[in-house]
């Protein structure tokens, strides 16, 4: 591998990983309050986008950059949409599977209801949105800072200019998040529940509305990752569950509950995935394999990993 | 064209003549036409299955009906969902004999495994998208027929086509069969025709980026680029090659003309520039005729396929070419059917080289008894992007006389 | 017929899955994986001139034994991760299917010629597979799978199982191996998911990775889940009602005036949901139904009197522990201890927070593995700390801290958990099943075991009680209570009088003094002084992780050194109440 090659991929990895960064960052999130693990997450993603896109553009969208008033309104529409899945997903698949204290109850249950939730919100979006794949417009114009939408790297390489621009936007999300989390009256409020839930309560933390602030987050970071990812590439109704799959490696990685770890789980799980894709010998039909195999093999190894991530943000 | 045979054409024109004949046959029976298509996978693919064997049969119910044996046939169009699923297909297939169906219409999954259901019946089943190679074997399956263009062939043309350039040829395929299929033929054409292959690589088909790959061909020293790969891929391949400052001429399978392609481009209509496919024509050497007449009669019923760009002011539209290979099966087993008088083994034989007919887009449309493939090479074509609008190529003999088809409203 | 055929697969794979998911409580999201091991096995090896019988027969094994193998993974990780882990196994599954078309075929799948046939050269016979031989063959197997789980819900297998779902932690503390039946139970249901893989698969003729995508794995699930837990007619009901899904989705869309294709997979995805709202319902309608078939023998409280242990025996070693020291990070928790149990007596651990002796009891306990020292069981070296089996087995059982119950299973099973520790027989569950001699031998003795140790505790007329009846000091003594079912004659208590009244702790006593008469040793950690003094035979006091004094009440009581640590401590040493006084 050249060394304009392996640039390449480790900056359009350190892209793609932030994007896992980010849909681990609302995974984590959801875990450190409830207990459970937000497997809808993946489709809310992409499903809040497509949504935006829907409603904006019409069923058939184009890569051509938005007007400013479309741009707003496609973030504008794509978060409200976001949080609203997210908290739909929360009342119709999570909630009734939890205890009192907001926690796992019935893992059954919330497994169930998660999965099925993300195949509700995947065929759902297939009737209005049939075809293989979409372009979508980017309402953040990440293309738009070089003429030709890509830069030139030392080695020979490019890379697509909004690589930079996702991975400066994703990172900047995610800072705003833990900072939300480590210093807000409501972020201390769900470090308090996160920690304790009963101790909390006790305190007069309302855990029932942490918990919906919680994911209204979640729902949240799932559709800023989605505005970044969404339109650098080909996107179908269904190609969110593996994005949700990756997002849960990154998480894992990075040890659940802890948002800096996810962030940087993500980082290096794209990195790797870029890397195993340019590596001659191994080729790219392995690349789609390696979160699923990293989320298989993390918690094959470390089987503890789920409980070992007690704190949120108090790393 | 050599190939045709002269004689069924009597036939069916013998048999279109009766047909016009009779329209006070008494009525009553009933053609079943069953659509086995991926409605829940694939619904793009689905929808020109099912629309081009609905218009046709809508075209001949209108018309009063197939006439044979002596009594008009209603055409009813049975569609199934089958989720991409072969034995879902096989289920199909079962259903399809079991109501003495005329023909059973697939996209191609399944062909493989349908023959054990189909054989003993003589029910014909007609692929009308797959380009596969592994599955048309007319002593093996010979209910299986394809009308569609095969994929080696395309791929073998394309190789031959650009020989003449003295290539030095990168190859990036993606991880579908499709991919796979495209690239063993190419390597095979390319080698073949001593154009040097300096760089090949498979992606993955979600792959949004294929920098690296494009990168790797630039290096070494690549002057074509042969994409043969999904539309998602060949759009992220030339964004790939002009964000990197690359012109080289770049040529795709089939899927080039895929609306995808321009929908991620579409705010690049430069880069389009040196773009080119390969594919079944749209249009024959009999003029545009046939194609506007069809395309009339599709639009009127379904509505415009918009792509969703703008050129010159105008909407671009995609020609509905895909639906014309089921509307073709469908007129195709109703000549037959105006022969054999039944459905069944006698239609099975009348298919046989005993029945041709004109399809939708000026071609003939017909079989011999050793042949399952019903598109030749010959029909198939060469195309460039003219800003986000494509044209048959001019400097290939089989395609530069080839009518323009419109495809702004 | 073939749609049933196919159908009754599908049952035998939820029969399968039902296995971990229902009667284990495991979220196992993976099944289709397994489907797609016996299917695409049983079609390569036949592909490959293997006699079809041969080819299903090593396809399962291959699938049981993957399912074993990563049972090793899986059966440790909690539920969460168990369900991301196995979920994320069915899309890698099918990613690795649909990347390498060489084994799966690609999209067209491998095909196999319909109706297969059985050939036997050497007995001259001839077996076409008809539909119907498939639907004879797959509802047997469903009809003995039924009548197992229905079997061997009352016996010894069931009541791991139970153990297992409702609380693995506890289990294991009473012997039950955790790993081992988790293990086998997701070998098992590996095994009959690539059967019916494979009969599927001979009876269409055709797989391809699209028929194993995951929708398959987490259809299977929901399936299993609407039939509520343990239940041996949950399966047809979830499986019925997938069967009817589709046409309960055309139903709707031609109520809603909307295109049927078009419409099932989001109805199939919306009535999946739904589903999951009916999985109580279900359940209570039909386990009402059943109700009026004759109870269980598991549901019987148990009638056998309890053996004669009154006659007490000679003090023996039970438990001993020299020179143990423990660390964790750079705090030293036990620093050079000696504690030693016989048979006979109580024996409490005292010392205030931080002074070592919970650690003491988790390394007697096998919890923790102590960085120097010995641990003796009746003077031979204890097994290596780890799961809890080997100790129990070896003679000693401890109660966990909190009150943890094996979910609302009624008060006589929960012991009867407890008394499965003392059955050392070998395919004890298989013999249950055929209802050997043997079986009915060892159930008398679990009923027995459970008797004697619920009289024990003073519960002996609550056998047949919810859990959720009884008050927190009973299910404390019902703590005891499953702890000496298991036959360990060293029983170390956690803390056993936290939250009891007075009247309660006096009744503790009494019921520790039995266990103490009836031959037990009994090791507990306690901070109530007072109940020490009174029950205690010997008292060993800890302080900074070292033993500051072991003895009589009594005389601990007068140990100068005790009374510099304990100085101003209310517990012990300043001002003995008069109770204990009396006591001792």
């Amino acid at each position: 591998m050249s060394g304009g090659v392996l640039l390449q991929a480790v900056v359009s990895g350190l892209s793609v990983g932030a994007v896992y960064g980010l849909v681990g960052l609302g995974f984590t999130l959801v875990w450190s309050l409830t207990r459970v693990l937000a497997l809808a997450h993946g489709d809310i993603v992409v499903g809040s986008v497509l949504v935006a896109v829907l409603v904006i553009v019409g069923r058939t969208p184009v890569a051509l950059s938005p007007g400013v008033a479309h741009s707003i309104g496609l973030v504008l529409l794509a978060l409200v949409a976001g949080v609203l899945l997210s908290l739909a997903a929360y009342a119709v698949a999570v909630r009734p599977f939890l205890d009192r204290g907001q926690r796992s109850e019935d893992v059954l249950g919330w497994v169930a209801g998660g999965v099925t939730t993300g195949l509700v919100v995947r065929t759902g979006l297939g009737l209005a949105l049939p075809a293989a794949a979409y372009a979508v417009p980017d309402p953040l114009h990440l293309d738009a800072f070089t003429a030709s939408g890509s830069v030139r790297l030392p080695g020979g390489g490019s890379v697509a200019v909004r690589s930079f621009g996702v991975l400066a936007v994703a990172l900047v999300v995610a800072a705003a998040a833990d900072w939300f989390v480590r210093s807000s009256h409501a972020g201390r409020a769900m470090r308090a529940v996160a920690d304790d839930v009963d101790a909390a309560a006790l305190c007069g933390v309302p855990v029932g509305r942490v918990v919906l602030i919680a994911f209204g987050l979640a729902g949240l970071l799932a559709a800023v990752a989605g505005l970044l990812d969404v339109p650098g590439r080909s996107v179908a109704v269904d190609s969110g569950v593996v994005l949700g799959l990756a997002g849960a490696a990154a998480a894992l990685l990075g040890r659940l509950g802890s948002p800096r770890g996810a962030v940087v789980g993500g980082l290096a799980l794209g990195v790797g995935q870029q890397l195993v894709g340019a590596w001659p010998h191994l080729g790219a039909s392995w690349a789609p394999i390696v979160p699923l195999a990293a989320l298989v093999v993390v918690l094959a190894v470390r089987p503890g990993g789920l409980r070992a991530g007690r704190q949120v943000a108090a790393e | 064209m050599t190939r045709r045979p002269v004689a069924p054409l009597v036939f069916a024109l013998i048999a279109a003549s009766v047909g016009v004949g009779c329209s006070s046959t008494p009525s009553g029976g009933a053609v079943t036409v069953v659509v086995s298509a991926p409605v829940s996978t694939s619904p793009w693919i689905a929808d020109f299955e099912r629309n081009g064997a609905q218009l046709a049969a809508a075209q001949l119910n209108a018309a009063g009906g197939i006439v044979f044996g002596g009594r008009s046939h209603h055409v009813v169009v049975d569609v199934r969902d089958n989720g991409g699923s072969p034995q879902r297909v096989v289920a199909d297939a079962r259903a399809a004999v079991a109501q003495h169906a005329a023909v059973l219409i697939i996209d191609g999954v399944g062909a493989a495994a349908v023959a054990d259901v189909t054989d003993p019946a003589g029910l014909p089943v007609f692929v009308v998208f797959d380009g596969g190679a592994s599955f048309i074997d007319a002593q093996a399956r010979p209910t299986l027929f394809r009308l569609a263009p095969a994929d080696q062939p395309m791929a073998v043309r394309l190789a031959d086509y650009l020989a003449g350039s003295h290539p030095r040829v990168g190859i990036l395929s993606d991880d579908t069969g499709f991919g796979a299929d495209g690239r063993t033929a190419l390597r095979a054409a390319f080698i073949r025709d001593k154009s040097p292959i300096v760089s090949a690589a498979t992606v993955p088909t979600g792959a949004p980026d294929v920098g690296t790959q494009v990168l790797a061909a630039r290096h070494a020293g690549a002057t074509t680029l042969v994409v043969w790969a999904g539309a998602p891929i060949v759009a992220a391949t030339i964004q790939a090659a002009r964000t990197a400052g690359w012109s080289v001429p770049i040529w795709a399978g089939p899927t080039g003309e895929d609306p995808l392609v321009r929908q991620r481009l579409a705010g690049h209509v430069d880069w389009l520039t040196g773009v080119g496919f390969v594919s079944f024509r749209i249009t024959a050497e009999v003029g545009p005729k046939p194609f506007a007449t069809y395309r009339a009669a599709y639009e009127k019923k379904y509505g415009v396929d918009k792509v969703g760009v703008q050129q010159g002011g105008k909407e671009v539209v995609q020609p509905p070419d895909w639906s014309m290979y089921s509307y073709d099966t469908v007129n195709l087993i109703a000549a037959g059917l105006r022969i054999s008088g039944a459905v069944g083994a006698p239609l099975l034989h009348t298919l046989e080289g005993k029945v041709v007919v004109t399809g939708a887009n000026g071609d003939e449309r017909g079989y011999l008894a050793s042949t399952r493939e019903g598109v030749s090479p010959d029909d198939m074509y060469f195309a460039r992007f003219h800003g986000f609008v494509f044209q048959p190529a001019t400097d290939d003999l089989l395609s530069q006389h080839l009518p323009v088809v419109p495809q702004t409203s | 017929m073939r749609t049933f055929a196919t159908d009754l697969y599908l049952l035998v794979a939820a029969y399968g899955l039902a296995l971990p998911v229902s009667y284990a409580g495991l979220p196992v999201l993976g099944q289709g994986a397994f489907v797609a091991v016996g299917a695409f096995g049983t079609l390569l090896l036949a592909a490959h001139g293997t006699p079809l019988l041969v080819a299903v027969a090593v396809a399962v094994a291959v699938a049981a034994m993957a399912g074993y193998l990563a049972g090793f993974a899986g059966a440790r990780l909690s539920g969460a991760s168990l369900a991301l882990a196995t979920w994320g196994l069915a899309w890698l599954a099918y990613a690795v299917l649909v990347q390498f078309p060489a084994v799966s075929g690609g999209s067209q799948g491998l095909v196999h010629r319909t109706p297969a046939q059985l050939v036997s050269p050497s007995l001259g016979l001839v077996v076409t597979l008809q539909p119907w031989v498939h639907a004879l063959f797959a509802g047997v197997v469903a009809v003995l799978l039924a009548a197992m789980l229905w079997r061997a819900t009352s016996g010894p297998w069931g009541l791991d199982w139970s153990a297992l779902r409702t609380g693995p932690a506890l289990a294991d503390s009473l012997g039950v191996p955790v790993q081992r039946r988790r293990r086998s139970l997701l070998s098992a249901s590996a095994g009959l998911g690539a059967l019916a893989g494979a009969g599927t698969a001979v009876l269409v003729g055709v797989v391809s990775p699209t028929d194993f995508s995951p929708l398959l794995s987490l259809q299977l699930f929901v399936a299993v889940l609407v039939g509520g837990t343990a239940s041996w007619w949950g399966p047809p009901v979830g499986v019925g009602l997938l069967a009817a899904l589709p046409s309960a989705s055309d139903g709707i869309s031609s109520a809603l005036n909307v295109d049927p294709l078009r419409a099932r997979a989001v109805l199939t995805a919306a009535l999946l949901v739904a589903a999951l709202t009916l999985r109580r319902p279900v359940g209570e309608v039909v386990r009402r139904l059943l109700a009026r078939l004759p109870a269980r023998p598991m549901d019987e409280p148990p009638t056998v009197s309890a053996p004669d242990r009154s006659s007490r025996r000679v003090s023996s070693p039970l438990l001993r522990m020299s020179g143990v020291q423990v660390s964790y990070d750079a705090v030293r928790a036990l620093d050079g201890v000696d504690v030693d149990l016989s048979s006979g007596e109580v024996h409490a651990l005292v010392g205030p927070n931080g002074s070592g002796k919970s650690t003491a009891l988790r390394v007697l306990a096998g919890v923790v593995a102590p960085d120097a020292g010995v641990v003796e069981i009746a003077t031979h070296p204890a097994p290596r700390p780890g799961a809890a089996a080997p100790r129990v087995r070896a003679g000693v059982v401890r109660t966990l801290q909190r009150t943890a119950t094996l979910g609302a299973l009624p008060t006589g099973v929960q012991v009867a958990v407890g008394a499965r520790a003392q059955e050392n027989i070998a395919f004890l569950g298989v013999r249950h099943l055929l209802a050997t001699p043997v079986s009915r031998a060892a159930a008398v003795a679990r009923r027995q075991a459970t008797a004697g140790a619920l009289d024990l505790v003073g519960l002996g007329d609550r056998a047949s009680v919810e859990v959720a009846r009884l008050d927190s000091s009973e299910q404390r003594l019902l703590q005891i209570a499953r702890a000496i079912a298991t036959g360990a004659p060293a029983v170390l208590l956690d803390e056993p009088a936290a939250g009891m009244s007075r009247r309660q702790r006096d009744n503790l006593v009494r019921v520790l003094r039995r266990l103490a008469a009836a031959g037990h040793g009994v090791l507990l950690v306690e901070h109530d002084m007072g109940l020490v003094g009174r029950a205690a035979d010997r008292v060993t006091v800890l302080a900074e992780g070292r033993v500051l004094a072991t003895g009589r009440p009594s005389d601990v009581r007068q140990d100068p050194a005790v009374r510099r640590v304990y100085f101003g401590d209310p517990d012990l040493g300043s001002r003995p109440t008069a109770e204990e006084q009396t006591t001792t």
